[in-house]
């Protein structure tokens, strides 16, 4: 084997990737050879600083979700040529636009007289965490629960919680928000732990509580569809009224929801930078 | 279940698996976590939308690849500089260099190299021409075998041991260009 033999083998014995004889004849070469025998040191010495130094990440489990979501929502109409056939007929979106404005005029006339709540909060029990979060959230916004400690430092923040025992509580890192601080307190016995974020302008609410128990369903419960993905994938989310958004997660035994007044996939995008779970199932 | 629901399903079993593999090579690519999640993105959503054209059965590991690394070049070979050239004058000075420093490979390791920063190491594969690039970070961060990577870029087995060699190289003068930067090695 001479010199440019040697430089096109020598990555395949770093790489025990040559036959017997191909190795035996360049470690026969490098003996002979010190600039060769050098060039094969070096190579083994760069491969291994780049094998120990650059580890591999698991990647962030809001873009898993994020993907999946993107999925169902972008790829759904161009799969519907039915209907996009029928939208291109001509009349059809004038004739759609009268229908929905009769149809919405009758249903106005319908529950007029009745005392509208409005939509923003879901007409769910008191015992869904949806439903409290989103009460919760608004208490936050409007000033009625403010946070037993402010602070910016997670670490100070955790501190309220120590006396929870049941699930850990976790006070994330978010991207574009700023920690505020932290809230405890009980429902039927149950702990609740609640972070506070602002984004810009806006507050971001997390709640925390115990997995196992809204799982059980009898102190605090969850929609069917919620608790079914959640048990599915390790999350759910959903577009509120007004703008706002809630997304919900499992890190280890605790459950937390994250309310805002964002879409969805902006209030993932802020949660994607906190150390958020593996166990989507994937 | 409909049928679009069961593609969805069946792209979801077979597809996402692999995220952390095409992130992480997003991640050594890019440099930027940010980047690296759009470019993981897109690459799905186009792999979504040529699911038809996968043929099952096939590496689809390295066909998610082959998406991802298209998309890569459409969007940030524009921006890069394209330094598809190896700096030889500057490899030379290397060896010199370190034949002054040091005999021994391992004190090299130990005072060049093993004082550097991980960011560093990161940085200078990054600094990389993305075809050495893409074979360093295949071997030496994911550990395929030279055939798996043959097969992922679409390049002979002779091409892959080159581009590794000379990927390698590259890779030890900019980390000896970190070390300097650093007092590791004196400047000349």
């Amino acid at each position: 084997m001479d010199c440019d033999q040697f430089r096109e083998y020598v990555s395949g014995a770093v790489d025990n990737c040559l036959k017997k004889e191909e190795l035996e004849s360049l470690l026969e070469h490098a003996g002979r050879c010190p600039v060769c025998r050098y060039e094969y040191e070096m190579e083994k010495i760069t491969k291994s600083v780049v094998h120990s130094r650059v580890k591999t990440v698991s990647a962030p489990v809001a873009l898993t979700y994020l993907i999946t979501e993107q999925l169902r929502v972008d790829i759904l109409p161009a799969r519907a040529p039915r209907i996009r056939r029928l939208f291109e007929r001509p009349y059809f979106r004038p004739a759609l636009v009268f229908g929905a404005a009769f149809v919405g005029m009758i249903i106005i006339l319908s529950f007029s007289d009745q005392a509208t709540s409005p939509p923003s909060i879901p007409s769910l029990a008191s015992n869904d965490v949806i439903s409290q979060s989103v009460t919760n959230y608004r208490a936050v916004v409007e000033g009625i629960i403010k946070p037993q400690l402010v602070s910016n430092d997670p670490e100070m923040v955790k501190g309220i919680f120590a006396s929870i025992k049941d699930f850990q509580v976790l006070v994330p890192k978010m991207k574009e928000c700023k920690l505020v601080g932290g809230v405890m307190n009980e429902f039927s016995g149950v702990q609740l732990a609640h972070v506070l974020y602002t984004h810009e302008a806006d507050v971001v609410y997390m709640y925390q509580t115990c997995w196992e128990t809204v799982m059980a369903g009898d102190k605090l419960d969850l929609p069917r569809p919620a608790k079914q993905e959640l048990q599915r994938t390790g999350w759910y989310s959903e577009e509120l009224p007004d703008g706002h958004s809630i997304v919900l997660w499992k890190k280890g035994r605790t459950l937390c929801s994250a309310v805002a007044r964002m879409s969805k996939t902006n209030l993932l995008a802020c949660l994607s930078d906190a150390e958020l779970p593996t166990d989507t199932g994937w | 279940m409909t049928l679009l629901k069961q593609k969805q399903r069946e792209f979801e079993r077979e597809a996402l698996p692999h995220m952390d593999f095409l992130y992480n090579y997003a991640l050594r690519m890019t440099n930027n976590p940010a980047d690296a999640e759009d470019l993981a993105q897109e690459t799905y959503l186009k792999a979504y939308r040529f699911w038809d054209q996968y043929e099952k059965g096939t590496n689809i590991r390295a066909w998610l690849f082959r998406i991802m690394k298209n998309s890569y070049i459409n969007r940030y070979r524009k921006e890069s500089k394209e330094p598809d050239t190896v700096d030889y004058d500057e490899v030379k000075e290397f060896y010199n260099i370190i034949r002054e420093e040091s005999a021994d490979a391992n004190d090299l390791q130990e005072t060049v190299f093993g004082n550097l920063l991980d960011d560093d190491v990161a940085g200078a594969i990054a600094g990389l021409p993305e075809d050495f690039r893409t074979v360093v970070i295949l071997c030496d961060i994911e550990g395929l075998t030279y055939e798996e990577i043959a097969e992922f870029v679409d390049i002979p087995l002779g091409t892959v041991r080159s581009r590794l060699h000379r990927g390698r190289k590259l890779l030890r003068s900019k980390l000896l260009h970190y070390a300097k930067k650093r007092g590791y090695v004196a400047e000349e």
